[in-house]
């Protein structure tokens, strides 16, 4: 493991509104912007439409910025401050402000969210510059910023749930942005019922810590865990925090893990894990800067930066921590075979997000938090700027997205095409910055073979895919020169947000650097010491095997998607002068697809219609519709109570209440007995 | 000192008036008197309410009241709407007509 | 003592109200018994010492939220005898032997009250600045999501109300 725990304490101070007001700017921004555009916006120009929403992100980033200078000028054991905003609920001895958290880890993941927001932002208003609900679409944006910083610099659970639910919310909405389109108008649907199939879990986990703790404050959690605090569980008595972690459950899980499973089932669905990943490929349907925003960059690492932010909590839960790395590392290969076989720019980045992101639980679920989190932000670069080169080719070739179709676009749009094999090589683990973050975790999982293995396998096949999607996309022969033709560069406001992005995610490598290259340059780590405890700096020579490792698996996934698809043509003509038999496998050129199509794609369609057949059919389905018919079966023969009048339902409600009140009057009896 | 009335005096009125409302919401059919039932149940919570307010010696209760009212403004306003708007469709208050939600 | 008889009175006063209501057939009865009931309950919270709140209860109860009420009875000209045969006849009995038993399990709940004292004098006035003072700090955000509420209430009852467009 990179990270070894001492007996860390993670304090924070308590702040009051009135002396960190400045943190309310990064929230106030987006929030003003999504009022200006929401209320005046379709009577605004589109300039100032642009302007305000990119303004307002600005603002937020300038003020994140300020946050970050104000928290560097602190010593680091004072760094992390709770400011009550308001006193949201109180009832007793239970309360739940609405509350912020300032520390090191929520300031760097507030950076990231509103800097990558902010050039998406720009880039939008290049993309979207001819539609007709520009206002709409930059006023939801702006919202789907507020609230992922609210949920970033939430203080508490409940604070978290409400941004957790926002962006949720904005994602439903900006999804079905083109709603008209039965299809954006489904994927909406869908992608918003399975995150709130995840967002029961967490919800039912939160309220099991409120019963436990009597407070959802991440700070108090963390020091009534730290030193063993007594509390006053719901089942009564006074017992210690550990102990009531501890309390054993059903089948044979403690009710910290059981509560730490509800959470990570919370992560799972936002952010689009295996089995509740489904969401994600149709989420494609949105406008392309919202699959780079929502959907790459910032909410579906949601679920990672809660797990992350309650790391104290989850400690505790050993299985659920095993449980998050196995899923993490499962879900990271799987999905990274789906990218292989997927003809649709978009929906092949979003198989890589949802792997990558099953890297970023593999990281946490091994007590790497920090790798984790340092992959989440190189990754919110290169995935947004992969998103939008994306865009951009899109917005070439009218809205294909076919990858079959497309080709040779390198020689039209030069400027997305390098800023694409800058994003593809770092996704693909070859360059800075995503070298260095995937390298992290891959060593975190050395220990781990298993995990390890599927670590490395999923870095060919990233490796694979990348190379396979940058290939056919920007070079060899055009394959339909109607579209061809007429494809052409984006405009400046689309291609300077890609340069940028581009460049940040070179210049993000410098957060933690390999210490065989910049001996130990850790800005990232130090940074997040506070909160995370002290990491084991591995030695030179351990961190450059683990390095050449990655290396490795991701150079054999590009020379072999090179082989397969830059030297085909070569190959063949050579093959064709020597031996005439072989003329006719040239001249059947089509053989080769056909090969390819027996190596990689038959396989692969026959493993996933293997699955589709006996896994999918027999075990989830028949689940399902198990499911489904029973709660039908019940249904049926339970409707008759529905007799349509009120004052029946009324009967049925006065009948429970006094169920229940002679219940409470007993117990109340029995207890003061 | 103490007051000359007892608490549980005050709440069991409370109760019986809360009762008498829960009384009138199941077994009237005029959907305008079932309303008004509720009302009664909504003012009988209240009565709780004060009364705790003052055993207490602590206003919050009231408060609580207050905004009680408020709502209950809120809510017979929107509630009468619905009723108007049932009457246009079915020409009746009878709240038994309007039973087509059933299995 | 004396404070005692007279809380009895208008409880019972109440109580009378409350089944009167329940009893007459004519809506616009049943609503001038409530609007006895809201006079009678305004009285206990003068004295429980409440005095804005009886006040309030007199103007917005029985003032506005009553005379809506009457309003909607007049507006829809209602008959008693409108209604057929009912749908539901062991209403009545099911409806008493369960408000009954309601009424059993609370008022027993009271019993438990009784280790409660009233403190401070009877017949003081809570101070309406204090009450005034706590609505504008500690709830002020709850006292200006009120008046966001009331307004969303008026919209809602104007898009109810409004009788729609053919076709819309």
């Amino acid at each position: 493991m990179v990270e070894a725990h001492e007996a860390m304490t993670w304090s924070v101070i308590k702040g009051s509104v009135e002396e960190w007001s400045s943190v309310l700017l990064v929230l106030a921004f987006p929030l003003a912007g999504f009022l200006i555009n929401g209320l005046w916006g379709r009577r605004l120009p589109k300039k100032v439409v642009g302007f305000v929403a990119c303004g307002a992100i600005a603002g937020a980033f300038i003020a994140s910025l300020y946050q970050l200078v104000m928290n560097l000028a602190l010593p680091p054991l004072q760094r992390s401050t709770q400011v009550i905003v308001y006193p949201w609920l109180e009832a007793g001895p239970v309360k739940i402000p609405f509350a912020l958290l300032l520390d090191p880890f929520s300031i760097a993941m507030a950076l990231t969210v509103s800097g990558v927001s902010f050039l998406i932002h720009v880039y939008s208003v290049g993309y979207m510059a001819h539609d007709e609900e520009f206002s709409r679409y930059f006023a939801l944006l702006n919202l789907f910023v507020f609230f992922m910083l609210l949920l970033v610099l939430a203080g508490n659970l409940a604070t978290m749930f409400i941004g957790w639910e926002g962006v949720g919310l904005c994602s439903f909405q900006l999804i079905s942005f083109w709603f008209t389109r039965e299809r954006a108008a489904e994927a909406g649907r869908k992608a918003f019922i399975v995150t709130r199939f995840g967002d029961f879990g967490f919800l039912v986990a939160t309220l099991g810590l409120l019963a436990i703790f009597g407070t959802l404050d991440f700070g108090d959690i963390a020091i009534a865990i730290q030193t063993n605090e007594i509390v006053k569980p719901w089942w009564g008595g006074e017992v210690h925090t550990l102990d009531a972690l501890n309390k054993p459950t059903i089948i044979g899980l403690t009710l910290g893990t059981l509560i730490c499973l509800g959470l990570f089932m919370g992560a799972v669905g936002k952010s689009a894990q295996f089995p509740l990943y489904v969401w994600l490929p149709d989420a494609m349907e949105g406008p392309t800067p919202v699959s780079a925003l929502i959907h790459a960059a910032t909410m579906v690492t949601a679920g990672v930066y809660m797990v992350a932010r309650l790391h104290f909590l989850f400690e505790q839960a050993p299985i659920a921590l095993t449980v998050i790395a196995v899923i993490g590392a499962f879900t990271a290969a799987y999905a990274a075979t789906m990218g292989c076989v997927e003809n649709d720019i978009k929906r092949v980045l979003a198989y890589s997000t949802i792997s990558q992101i099953g890297y970023m639980f593999l990281a946490c679920g091994l007590g790497a938090y920090i790798a984790g989190f340092y992959h989440l932000i190189t990754h919110a670069f290169f995935k947004a700027l992969l998103f939008l080169c994306a865009g951009s080719v899109m917005h070439a070739m009218h809205d294909v997205l076919d990858i079959r179709r497309m080709g040779g676009l390198a020689k039209k749009m030069p400027t997305t095409a390098l800023t694409f094999w800058i994003g593809g090589l770092a996704l693909a683990g070859l360059i800075p910055s995503g070298l260095f973050s995937k390298d992290t975790i891959l060593h975190a999982a050395e220990q781990q073979k298993a995990l390890w293995i599927l670590g490395l396998l999923t870095a060919v096949l990233t490796a694979f895919y990348t190379t396979r999607l940058g290939i056919k996309v920007f070079h060899g022969k055009p394959r339909d020169e109607q579209l061809y033709e007429h494809a052409h560069e984006s405009p400046d406001i689309m291609t300077i947000p890609l340069i940028f992005l581009a460049l940040g995610t070179l210049a993000v490598s410098v957060l933690w650097m390999p210490p065989f290259l910049a001996g130990h340059w850790t800005v990232l780590p130090q940074y997040l010491q506070p909160v995370f405890g002290e990491i084991h700096e591995p030695s030179a020579q351990e961190a450059l095997s683990s390095t050449l490792w990655a290396i490795g698996a991701a150079s054999l996934g590009l020379i072999v998607g090179l082989v397969v698809y830059v030297l085909k043509p070569g190959m063949l003509w050579g093959l064709a002068r020597t031996l005439p038999w072989v003329y006719q496998l040239v001249a059947g050129k089509y053989f080769v697809d056909e090969i390819y199509a027996a190596l990689f794609t038959r396989p692969g369609r026959r493993i996933s219609e293997l699955i589709s057949a006996h896994f999918d059919l027999g075990v989830i389905d028949a689940t399902v519709n198990g499911v489904g018919w029973l709660t039908a079966k019940i249904g049926s023969t339970a409707r008759r109570m529905q007799t349509g009048f009120v004052r029946n339902y009324a009967l049925f409600f006065v009948v429970a209440s006094v169920l229940l009140l002679f219940y409470m009057l007993v117990r109340g009896v029995m207890m003061t007995r | 000192m103490e007051l000359g009335i007892p608490l549980n005096w005050v709440l069991a009125l409370s109760a019986i008036l809360f009762s008498l409302g829960a009384l009138g919401v199941l077994i009237k059919r005029n959907i305008i008197v079932m309303f008004m039932s509720i009302e009664l149940m909504l003012n009988a919570a209240n009565i709780a309410l004060v009364a705790f307010s003052r055993a207490h010696g602590n206003l919050d209760g009231q408060v609580i009241v207050f905004f009680t009212i408020t709502l209950a403004a809120a809510e017979v306003a929107i509630g009468l709407a619905i009723i108007v708007a049932l009457f246009r469709i079915k020409r009746t208050v009878d709240i038994d007509r309007a039973a087509l939600l059933k299995w | 003592m004396l404070l005692k008889a007279i809380f009895a009175l208008v409880a019972l006063g109440a109580i009378a109200g409350a089944i009167g209501m329940l009893v007459s057939t004519n809506p616009v009865h049943s609503a001038l018994f409530l609007v006895w009931v809201l006079f009678c309950v305004a009285a206990i919270y003068l004295m429980l010492g409440a005095e804005f709140l009886a006040i309030i209860q007199i103007i917005v109860y029985a003032g506005a939220i009553m005379v809506l009420f009457l309003f909607i009875i007049m507006l829809l000209n209602l008959r008693r005898d409108e209604f057929g045969p009912d749908p539901m006849p062991n209403q009545w009995t099911w409806g008493l032997i369960f408000s009954s038993l309601l009424a059993i399990a609370l008022v027993s709940a009271t019993g438990a009250a009784t280790a409660l004292r009233f403190s401070g004098d009877p017949l003081t006035l809570i101070s309406i600045p204090d009450l005034a003072r706590l609505l504008f700090t500690k709830y002020l955000i709850a006292f200006e999501l009120a008046s966001v509420i009331l307004l969303i209430a008026m919209v809602g009852v104007i898009v109810l109300a409004k009788r729609m467009k053919e076709g819309a």
